[in-house]
């Protein structure tokens, strides 16, 4: 068979598709930018960020020495905020990858067994799901106490009933297939046929909640940081930052602008992409 | 020839919310060693469920029931899961309606095929998985085999993806290959390519087929014995060209009269069918379940069922039918 008339592989066809997209080339920059930024922060700021300046309390931005300014104790915002994307970067990796791997393999076990655990695990997860997200990981954070490493268990736990679902609806709709009963007739095990059958076929819509759990998982450190539940001070981080900077929003309101930039645009960046992606992996929505 | 594979009086039934429903009762047939058996009935008439229930991969809310399911002197009825798997595959096979849902798309064609070696052949390394591999593809008569393990299913045409099929069945050598209707999602000019394939390796192999299809041609063509179902059992079995030529069951007379005749007097008149419909799997009907479209039927059909006859010359097919013909 000559090469040209074969359909292109699926993974060109993704690429291809993916990069006919704005939104989705851009916030896929952005997002490149933002984790080079958080793996170099330590050669980009210009300060470190927990050296206190007394001399310097709230100075405005200027191109002489603080590009964004200092805060009230005298710290450069900017500095703070390149190694606030490293504390985001690293929080959200953590995020999605536990609520990740918890969620997909309860999500699997449910869908692939059915009947009475099907049935536990969806109303349990029904049950964390009724709950609003910030509230359940504030509840959480209170009990095991305010630090980054709690913060990082109580938000992975209310991103997981996502994952759950989500997984547990693609197995449904996978193992009903042809090639499920094919690899079952010859002898498959029930470990091969989840694992290794059913599993690479729902991968796309995971990739998607993935992409948007990371960036739910960013704005979620940013609030409990807000509410003084997340990254403790001197900690750098965005949320944090925006708390401290609450009293000086009429007077000084640099201390609050690019902070809040920060979480915006990373966000946005996120969902961009993770709305492409849908878009991209999703058969039924690709535009031909 | 000794007999590999025997069924006898098998039952599927499904628990529904309307209670049970049998999708396939009293369903008895037998396979002889080399044998190429055709299962034909119409859609729905429970060919396929009874296949599966052969290989146990009935879906969680079907109960089996038989009193014999005998293959190659293995009882498949007290068989546990842990045999049943070595039994699948290893001894026998299955190959699917539409080729084109039964390869996982995820993955090339070559890497699905060295997995199914590897199960059942742990024993042998990473490049003998791999020649072996590509011999079953140009065994199967797919053309440049070495390229085509790096396809993905999506890059072939139905016809090489049933090739595929067929070499994933060959790999664990089976001695009994069960193809439910192997060419129906095939084009018409492939289909005989496909069926000329099955029955070359079949005799390679020594293996023993079960062909479950709608095609009486094919059935004529490729299949020594033949089991007529209906709605969910056997009506009549024996050898396919004693059946075709003088059926003795009213329904096989009547599918062989359904059968559209290209000549120049047919042109233009209605194509010949059977009056009514294959009763639905809630209906329950009382005595035979052909009597409301047979043109034979009497009293007695409508109230008892009827069972097979044991006609004094063995050479005939016998019937489930009060009133057999010929």
């Amino acid at each position: 068979m000559a090469e040209s008339h074969q359909p292109p592989h699926p993974f060109e066809d993704f690429i291809r598709s993916f990069l006919r997209s704005r939104g989705g080339v851009i916030g896929l920059v952005v997002i490149v930018i933002f984790f080079l930024i958080a793996i170099f922060a330590g050669y980009l700021s210009p300060f470190d960020p927990k050296i206190v300046f007394p001399e310097a309390n709230l100075v405005p931005p200027s191109l002489s020495n603080y590009w964004l300014g200092t805060d009230d104790v005298g710290r450069d915002v900017l500095s703070r905020l390149l190694h606030g994307a490293r504390v985001s970067v690293t929080l959200g990796l953590f995020i999605v990858f536990s609520s990740l791997l918890v969620g997909v393999t309860i999500g699997l076990i449910a869908g692939y067994l059915g009947g009475a655990v099907d049935m536990v695990i969806m109303r349990l997860t029904d049950i964390v799901m009724s709950l609003p997200s910030i509230l359940l990981a504030i509840v959480v954070v209170s009990i095991l106490g305010a630090s980054l490493g709690n913060t990082v268990i109580a938000i992975s736990i209310v991103s997981i009933p996502a994952f759950v679902r989500l997984v547990r609806a693609s197995v449904l709709a996978e193992k009903q297939k042809d090639y499920v009963t094919c690899a079952r007739c010859y002898g498959a095990g029930h470990f091969r046929i989840a694992v290794l059958n059913i599993l690479p076929n729902c991968v796309a819509p995971i990739t998607v909640q993935a992409t948007l759990a990371f960036s739910d998982g960013i704005l979620n450190i940013a609030a409990l940081g807000f509410l003084g539940l997340g990254a403790q001070p001197p900690t750098p981080e965005w949320g944090t930052m925006l708390a401290d900077a609450r009293p000086y929003i009429v007077s000084e309101p640099w201390l609050v602008i690019f902070p809040g930039l920060c979480i915006l645009i990373v966000v946005v960046a996120f969902n961009l992409v993770g709305d492409v992606l849908r878009d991209c992996l999703d058969a039924k929505l690709k535009k031909i | 020839m000794t007999t590999i594979l025997t069924v006898e009086n098998l039952a599927v039934r499904f628990q529904t919310n309307a209670g049970f429903v049998y999708a396939v009762k009293d369903f008895s047939f037998s396979v002889k060693e080399g044998d190429i058996l055709g299962i034909v009935g119409e859609s729905g008439s429970g060919k396929s469920i009874a296949s599966l229930a052969i290989l146990n991969l009935l879906p969680n809310n079907a109960e089996l029931s038989a009193n014999k399911l005998i293959f190659q002197q293995a009882n498949l009825i007290a068989l546990s899961r842990a045999s049943f798997r070595q039994l699948r595959g290893r001894q026998i096979a299955m190959i699917f309606q539409n080729p084109m849902t039964s390869l996982n798309p995820c993955y090339t064609v070559g890497r699905q095929l060295i997995e199914t070696i590897e199960i059942h052949q742990p024993q042998l390394s990473r490049a003998g998985y791999r020649q072996q591999a590509i011999e079953l593809l140009d065994q199967v008569g797919i053309a440049a085999p070495a390229e085509q393990m790096a396809s993905y299913p999506h890059q072939l045409s139905g016809g090489m993806a049933q090739r595929v099929m067929i070499a994933i069945a060959l790999a664990c050598q089976p001695k009994l290959l069960i193809a439910d209707e192997p060419t129906t999602a095939l084009d018409t000019t492939i289909r005989h390519q496909i069926l000329e394939l099955l029955v070359k390796l079949k005799n390679e192999n020594k293996m023993s087929m079960i062909l479950i299809t709608h095609d009486l041609g094919i059935v004529y063509q490729y299949c020594p014995s033949l089991v007529v179902v209906y709605a969910g059992e056997v009506v009549e079995r024996g050898a396919t060209k004693q059946v075709l030529s003088s059926p003795r069951h009213p329904y096989t007379q009547a599918l062989m009269r359904a059968l559209p005749e290209f000549s120049t007097e047919q042109r233009g008149k209605m194509l010949p069918a059977i009056e009514g419909s294959v009763p639905g799997i809630y209906d329950k009907i009382n005595g035979c379940p052909f009597h409301p479209r047979c043109g034979y039927a009497t009293e007695l059909c409508m109230t008892t069922q009827p069972s097979f006859d044991t006609p004094n010359d063995n050479k005939r097919s016998i019937s489930k039918c009060h009133h057999p013909l010929n």
